[in-house]
């Protein structure tokens, strides 16, 4: 049941077992007690007057894996991927160990979005490390809030590409925080 | 007193003052309203019809320090920084720091252990590292973790330190308690 407006009472009035329902009952199925069913979760704002249950997550892939592909791929283990359920808001966090076998290449960590939304990874968003040496490792981590997505079950992949040279890429992870 | 699912009222009974403080009272003081304390908390579930307040805590020690040649992870002059939060089983974590290697081509590595109610030691997977760089070239990096497992209660988020002569400034802690 949706929140009503809390009435104003007059002295006199009759409080119908209607008005308690919708003014008592249903007003409190609406709070942040009645929706709650899991440790940890976080509410948001969904609209007017209402509020919604989201939850957070991460995923981890600390394989050391490699790519020589200049646009946005997968390496042998893909991810790491979330799934979650969102609104049309979210904060993404990524972060990696990256490398280049060529002195001056630069090596690239994004994400893209699929599910209900489809969104191909970027370099605006990237985490890029550029070899002052060759495979010299740097480490690294973006926060970025996406406000485009489409309402429902989104995943969120990390994905990699090189400019020159190969890649390597280890102690990879991205979580989510639903923002609405 | 704990959630109790509200009750739907029906005509002509009697709303008695039990049932009035059960349902009115004390399902109203387990909302965010009556749980709220302090200004920049937010509100997080703690189970089935339960919520709990929370704070973001963060640390910064601007003080350029140096770790000298430990292979082990260490503490600098000044110990830090450190959050200290009540968490439940989930933390998120970021922190950033200006680094520089005394040493061409060598490795550096900032991580974060957790003690108090959890004991999670620094360990690479969650690490900052600076490598590859020319001898006192200094950048500043950021990287991101969200602990799970933690067992609920008072917990102290701490960076650590490892790995050769390396230089460490404006070195910055910031953990969301879940």
């Amino acid at each position: 049941m949706a929140w009503t407006a809390p009435i104003t009472w007059v002295a006199g009035a009759v409080p119908t077992a209607a008005i308690l329902n919708a003014q008592i009952r249903d007003n409190l199925l609406e709070t942040m007690p009645a929706k709650a069913t899991r440790d940890g979760s976080i509410f948001v704002g969904n609209g007017a007057n209402r509020i919604i249950e989201r939850f957070v997550d991460m995923a981890t892939v600390h394989v050391s894996e490699t790519t020589s592909s200049t646009s946005y791929t997968n390496v042998a283990t893909v991810g790491p991927s979330v799934t979650v359920t969102t609104g049309t808001t979210a904060l993404v966090f990524h972060s990696g160990h990256l490398s280049n076998n060529t002195t001056d290449g630069y090596s690239y960590m994004s994400w893209a979005v699929s599910g209900a939304t489809t969104r191909a990874a970027m370099d605006s968003i990237a985490i890029i490390n550029g070899a002052v040496s060759a495979t010299q490792i740097a480490s690294g981590g973006m926060l970025d809030l996406i406000t485009t997505l489409t309402p429902g079950s989104n995943t969120f992949t990390a994905k990699y590409r090189v400019d020159t040279g190969t890649g390597t890429f280890h102690r990879r992870i991205l979580g989510v925080i639903p923002l609405s | 007193m704990a959630w109790t699912a509200p009750m739907t009222a029906v005509d002509n009974s009697t709303f008695t003052a039990a049932q009035y403080n059960a349902h009115v009272r004390d399902n109203l003081l387990e909302t965010a309203p009556a749980k709220a304390t302090s200004v920049n908390s937010y509100f997080i579930a703690n189970g089935t019809n339960t919520i709990v307040e929370r704070a973001m805590g963060s640390t910064v020690i601007t003080t350029q320090q140096q770790l000298t040649g430990t292979g082990a992870w260490s503490d600098l002059a000044t110990t830090g920084p450190a959050v200290t939060l009540t968490t439940g089983t989930t933390a998120i974590a970021w922190w950033s720091v200006w680094g520089q290697h005394a040493t061409a081509n060598q490795f550096a590595s900032v991580s974060v252990a957790v003690s108090g109610a959890t004991t999670i030691a620094a360990d690479f997977p969650w690490a900052l590292q600076f490598d590859g760089r020319a001898a006192n070239n200094g950048v500043r990096r950021g990287v991101c973790h969200m602990f799970t497992g933690l067992t609920a209660g008072s917990n102290t988020f701490t960076l650590k330190y490892r790995n050769g002569t390396a230089d460490f400034k404006d070195r910055e802690l910031i953990v969301m308690a879940l």
